[in-house]
């Protein structure tokens, strides 16, 4: 009898041990994967145009403030709905956010200083910067995924998206 | 001596699989993939250095360092967001089991 009540309570510890770890549950955002995703679109479409635009050799790919400006606003909005959202998994991508507003800011102090950009610098930044953002929407899919099938996965991903810059440019 | 990117790029996935650890379960084909991507552009970046300026080679070169940590970073919490969610999952299945452990939590 001893022994069964103590082999109870080892039992009920686990489960409130459990219960607790379970509490702090990673959601799917939908709002966040639509933010990433039109953040990803904005720098694509900017870099490809820029990119195209140095390939012809005609006119130097002028800086433009706006399109920086747009952009940093546009991570900086993400990295607070994310930081918002307080569990332990999506805290660990919050460097991310100030990473990528570094690496924009480099870009746009070396753009103002050229006023302009050659071709294969722009392809290569265009895969940087792609590669990094489709690891977060990497994170957000898994959750998707998770959330129909009861488990977490991150075999959707989104990576394709970043080597979408760099085939684009060999071509 | 000319660069061997493919064992470059082998090393580059099998140290990552040793960083992330038990994250590496849940996140292979993504990771492996995004660090497949980053040595690629590693390699253009080398064979295009003479067509962009030096301050252009030098900002890229610094980069990569920023971009494969983060994209480790990005997949360790996948592996973080896995286990979490796993966890509740078999929670929610043990509670459902036995209805009569809510009562006892």
């Amino acid at each position: 009898m001893r022994f069964m009540r103590g082999r109870l309570v080892r039992v009920l510890a686990c489960l409130n041990a459990l219960q607790l770890v379970a509490c702090a549950t990673v959601s799917y955002d939908p709002i966040a994967d639509q933010q990433l995703t039109s953040v990803t679109q904005e720098v694509a479409e900017q870099f490809t145009t820029w990119t195209s635009q140095a390939r012809t050799g005609k006119n130097p790919v002028a800086y433009d403030a706006k399109f920086y400006d747009k952009v940093e606003a546009d991570i900086l909005t993400l990295q607070i709905r994310m930081e918002a959202s307080q569990d332990p998994a999506t805290a660990r991508l919050i460097p991310i956010f100030g990473s990528l507003n570094d690496q924009l800011d480099r870009v746009r102090a070396l753009h103002r200083k050229q006023n302009d950009l050659d071709a294969p610098f722009l392809t290569a930044e265009l895969d940087l910067l792609c590669v990094q953002l489709a690891t977060l929407t990497t994170f957000e899919l898994s959750l998707k995924g998770a959330e129909s099938s009861g488990a977490t996965s991150a075999k959707t991903s989104s990576t394709a998206t970043a080597t979408l810059g760099h085939k684009a440019s060999k071509d | 001596m000319a660069t061997d990117w493919v064992t470059l790029r082998d090393t580059a996935v099998s140290t990552a699989k040793s960083k992330l650890g038990t994250a590496w379960n849940s996140a292979s084909v993504g990771a492996t993939s995004a660090i497949h991507s980053l040595v690629q552009t590693a390699q253009f970046v080398d064979e295009h250095k003479d067509t962009m300026t030096a301050d252009e080679y030098r900002l890229l070169t610094s980069q990569q360092k920023q971009a494969l940590q983060n994209v480790l970073t990005g997949y360790e919490a996948i592996g973080v967001a896995a286990a979490i969610n796993t966890v509740n999952a078999v929670v929610a299945a043990i509670l459902a089991a036995v209805p009569g452990l809510v009562g006892a939590l």
